[in-house]
């Protein structure tokens, strides 16, 4: 029943650098990951005004995905049903929750925000990809110290052998509460999709972990 | 294909007591520990109604299997309950082959404000790190955050974790504490009642939070699960979705919940009439359960008994669904119907057929949903075997 898996298309970002399917696109001197977020937003012409609203996570997710998916819509291949989006990190929303926590800190300036509050739940970033993307699929959102690719390639693999889905967005997407950039995302299909057959990986540990420390 | 996933032990520890049969005994006397808030540091976000564990009894029984200081509120919580659920099993927690699955929406988030404890004792990972050493398992554990669904969503996870085979054991295990961040948060929504919630009412105006620890001790091996819970109990299927609609609403047609429900119905080789109960996610937010009750008239299942627990324990967040996952079980152990409270009269547009009256029934297979913030929900299938 085991059938292989190619990852068809990647997007690593750290910091100021960011690499797609081995293209380097950007390497900015900027100084806050964030502006190169909004850079990378504005070159490509993303025109999605809900993205100004988003807290940083959700920003880096989007984008990544953005540029991963390159104006392809999954929609077309894939039932919205049978897509998934799988993502995993090490401090979930902690840098949004230091944000929120400062709008309750002082009694006489009391103002919780409920546009932040919503940001401090880690899963909403798969949301902001589900709605712009359609997909309707499997999400789930995993906590790990270190980017667990065994346990993330095993849990894909599963989903994908057993038919429960067909497609699957996966990889790391993290922003500490220092405000440390880190993101690795991968398409995982099982058609390989591409011509080029150079640039296209196994979904193993393995090639998950050369794609994530590319940079 | 693969292992099946079976219930050999349970814990709850809530409003409503620190073991699943205090609980259940508080449920069918028709008990609810939802009360007017009385926590000293919430009284100026009031009116507002919780559902709170008692923290001396916590730091009582917590004494007697650890230090209280050298383990936060929510550890504590954590490692009581799956102690108290490790008791009545013959578990190695120390085998290369049980995993740890734990559950949470916002973890130790009150330590952002005064954290005694090391730097990173804020992350998840670290609160499932001191939950796994303290039970000397050698596994990283598999920690979901995934908003309201997580602690449902852990369940199907270690359905797949036994169905692959590298583990003959997973402990599941969804904590959630009250803190001002969470009540204050859900105030800024204007997603709270001022009276205990009435999920499914007419007149039902917003949640209750609630706080707690449910745990789900769950193996491969059918003979051990009956053995030691008395009744064979598969987690027969389990699948999620996405609203792709909004960020913090429903979706206003209840299909995609309606694609988890039908997944996991189909996955668990039964058809919608086969289910007997439905134990919904039923907030009491009128936006919530109108989606749900449509969602059950798509997937055929509007005749099926449903309740609410959130009128027992409030809304417990990253602990709901394990929580309630624990109540369905009781409930197909002891085939009895819980009512659901709160409810007097439909308040959703496709009417549901909501428990009013504690009772006997046949159950033997039960879907559990839950749904949540991004948009993500989850459909559970429970069979007796």
């Amino acid at each position: 029943m085991n059938t292989q898996q190619y990852i068809t298309s990647w997007c690593v970002l750290k910091d100021n650098t960011i690499n797609i399917n081995d293209r380097l696109i950007s390497n900015e001197t900027s100084e806050q990951p964030a502006d190169l977020v909004k850079q990378l937003y504005r070159a490509h012409n993303m025109s999605y005004p809900k993205f100004f609203k988003m807290d940083a996570l959700s920003r880096l997710a989007f984008v990544c995905s953005e540029l991963l998916l390159n104006k392809r819509k999954l929609t077309d291949t894939y039932k919205a049903e049978d897509i998934a989006v799988i993502l995993s990190n090490r401090s979930a929303s902690l840098h949004t929750d230091y944000a929120y926590n400062e709008s309750i800190i002082d009694r006489a300036n009391y103002f919780p925000n409920p546009s932040l509050f919503v940001y401090t739940l880690p899963n909403i970033m798969i949301g902001e990809i589900c709605i712009r993307n359609g997909i309707t699929g499997e999400n789930t959102f995993f906590v790990s110290s270190e980017p667990n690719f065994d346990f993330l390639t095993e849990q894909v693999n599963f989903l994908m052998n057993t038919g429960v889905i067909q497609c699957c967005l996966t990889g790391w997407v993290e922003v500490s509460a220092e405000n440390h950039y880190e993101a690795t995302l991968f398409l995982v299909e099982k058609n390989k999709m591409i011509e080029d057959t150079a640039n296209f990986y196994t979904f193993a540990p393995y090639n998950v972990s050369k794609i994530h420390t590319i940079l | 294909m693969g292992n099946k996933t079976y219930i050999a032990s349970d814990n709850l520890i809530t409003s409503l007591g620190f073991s699943t049969e205090e609980n259940i005994c508080s449920i069918g006397q028709g008990k609810s520990g939802v009360e007017v808030c009385t926590i000293p540091e919430l009284q100026h976000l009031m009116p507002l109604c919780s559902s709170s564990v008692d923290k001396t009894r916590l730091a009582k029984e917590f004494s007697e299997i650890g230090d209280t200081k050298e383990y936060t509120t929510l550890e504590q919580l954590f490692i009581l309950s799956i102690a108290k659920a490790l008791a009545s099993t013959s578990v190695d927690t120390t085998s290369e082959h049980t995993l740890f699955i734990i559950s949470t929406t916002k973890g130790n988030i009150d330590l952002l404000v005064n954290n005694p404890f090391e730097p990173d004792r804020i992350h998840l990972w670290k609160l499932a790190e001191i939950i796994t050493s303290h039970f000397k398992n050698p596994n990283q554990a598999v920690i979901v955050s995934n908003a309201c669904i997580s602690g449902a969503l852990a369940v199907m996870l270690a359905k797949q974790m036994l169905c692959i085979g590298k583990y003959d054991t997973v402990i599941v295990s969804g904590g959630d504490l009250i803190t001002e961040f969470v009540v204050s948060g859900f105030v800024s929504f204007k997603a709270i009642s001022p009276n205990p919630c009435k999920p499914f009412d007419e007149s039902r105006d917003g949640l209750s939070l609630g706080e707690g620890c449910g745990t789900i001790v769950l193996t491969s091996d059918a003979s051990i699960a009956k053995e030691s819970y008395g009744e064979l109990i598969e987690v027969a299927g389990g699948a999620t979705s996405n609203d792709a609609n909004h960020i913090s609403g429903p979706s206003r047609t209840g299909e995609e919940l309606g694609i988890a429900i039908k997944k996991s119905i189909k996955q668990a080789g039964i058809s919608p009439e086969q289910i007997h109960y439905i134990s919904a996610h039923g907030t009491a937010t009128s936006f919530n359960d109108e989606m749900e009750a449509k969602a059950f008239t798509l997937c055929e299942l509007q005749n099926t008994p449903v309740n609410s627990l959130k009128g027992y324990f409030g809304h417990t967040l990253g602990a709901a669904g394990a929580i309630e996952l624990v109540v369905s079980l009781q409930s197909m152990k002891r085939n009895t119907l819980f009512l659901s409270p709160g409810y007097e009269s439909c308040g959703t547009t496709d009417p549901l057929n909501i428990i009013t009256q504690t009772q006997l029934a046949t159950i033997d297979n039960v879907l559990k949903t839950a749904s949540g913030f991004g948009g993500c929900n989850v459909a559970i299938t429970l069979s007796k075997k």
